[in-house]
């Protein structure tokens, strides 16, 4: 229930296996089936929300009912509205399970324990934080200068995975280009092939 | 607008109506827990008028309806045996565990869930009173306004 926790604590910090069963203690587990929400918008996003098994999806809708998918979960990877998380504002997201998934949620109380009972913590979440804030960073550059089609073929060379398990209309909604335009990409690339 | 709450109850052990279940079921996504399938089909089929196809759910695993939830409910007279109890108590883990009872007792139960919030609920069923105890006012709190959504029992705290 915990491998991938541990796994990606120990990537980035020592702790000892006392030090770890204490962390346990602090995570809520929760299976999520597909289609189901963690968290819907107006919600208070109460968790950090780490992913042992399937895949997340954050998005917003926009007031002309499209989606916009801000980002994904893995395994191993945490999702959740940071705004909301620690300001207790309402959120304007969506997190929705892509597959059947099995999470661990941490609460901002419990959060705060696991900072001043466990202080390495601090390093690995300022770890977290920081390849958070390069992603999004070298995400919004994408945004701004790629081309769809090289938007599409850094996701795939970057992600190969997701387009396996992913709906192609979800991906697109991630490049924030249509469905109709990726599958024309798609077509194109097949046919250089 | 909220995410409905998933909520696993254990212990039920009888298929007759259940007001308070039924009540839960309209705003709740519930899942009752039982291995005697035949028992509960009548109720969840009873349960399910009025309230969304998917509000009821029967599940036959204990353990996997608990990991589900956002809140465990042990019904009265729930007892299980101690492997049961430890593989509840894995997922149990920073959730609120309701134990609903209508013996009024002092209980150790937050010693079987050591690391969730426990929350003992006594029930009066003739004259639909209750009591809501425990350690964590925050659960205690959030159990009053599930019952209190139900409008149909007066908390006597």
């Amino acid at each position: 229930m915990h491998e991938y926790l541990y796994q990606k604590i120990k990537e980035n910090i020592s702790i000892t296996d006392e030090e770890f069963e204490f962390v346990k203690t602090l995570f809520l587990p929760k299976k999520l089936r597909k289609k189901h929400f963690i968290l819907e918008e107006g919600d208070i996003c109460k968790y950090n929300i780490f992913v042992e098994k399937g895949i997340l999806r954050t998005y917003k809708i926009d007031e002309k009912g499209n989606e916009h998918t801000l980002q994904f979960a893995f395994e191993g990877w945490w999702a959740a509205d940071l705004y909301s998380f620690f300001t207790n504002e309402p959120s304007s997201f969506y997190i929705e399970a892509l597959e059947n998934c099995e999470l661990l949620l941490i609460s901002k109380q419990s959060w705060d324990d696991l900072l001043d009972k466990v202080p390495s913590f601090e390093r690995y979440f300022r770890i977290l934080l920081q390849n958070n804030l390069i992603s999004m960073q070298r995400r919004l550059m994408r945004s701004l200068s790629e081309t769809a089609e090289e938007k599409y073929l850094n996701l795939a060379a970057t992600f190969p995975d997701l387009l396996q398990r992913v709906p192609q209309t979800i991906i697109a909604s991630y490049l924030g280009i249509t469905p109709e335009t990726l599958s024309r990409i798609r077509g194109q690339l097949a046919l250089r092939r | 607008m909220g995410t409905k709450k998933t909520i696993a109850i254990v212990g039920l052990t009888t298929g007759q109506d259940n007001p308070l279940l039924r009540k839960l079921a309209l705003n709740n996504r519930i899942l009752a827990v039982s291995s005697d399938a035949d028992k509960f089909s009548e109720l969840s089929e009873y349960i399910q008028k009025g309230a969304d196809e998917e509000a009821i759910e029967l599940i036959d695993c204990a353990k996997d309806g608990c990991w589900e939830a956002d809140i465990i409910i042990l019904w009265n007279g729930f007892k299980q045996e101690k492997n049961e109890l430890e593989r509840l108590q894995v997922v149990a883990t920073q959730k609120i565990v309701a134990f609903l009872t209508e013996e009024e007792k002092i209980t150790s139960n937050h010693l079987l869930f050591p690391h969730s919030k426990v929350v003992s609920v006594f029930i009066k069923p003739d004259v639909r009173e209750v009591t809501v105890t425990g350690d964590d006012q925050e659960a205690v709190q959030q159990v009053i306004n599930l019952l209190n959504s139900t409008d149909y029992y007066h908390i006597t705290n």
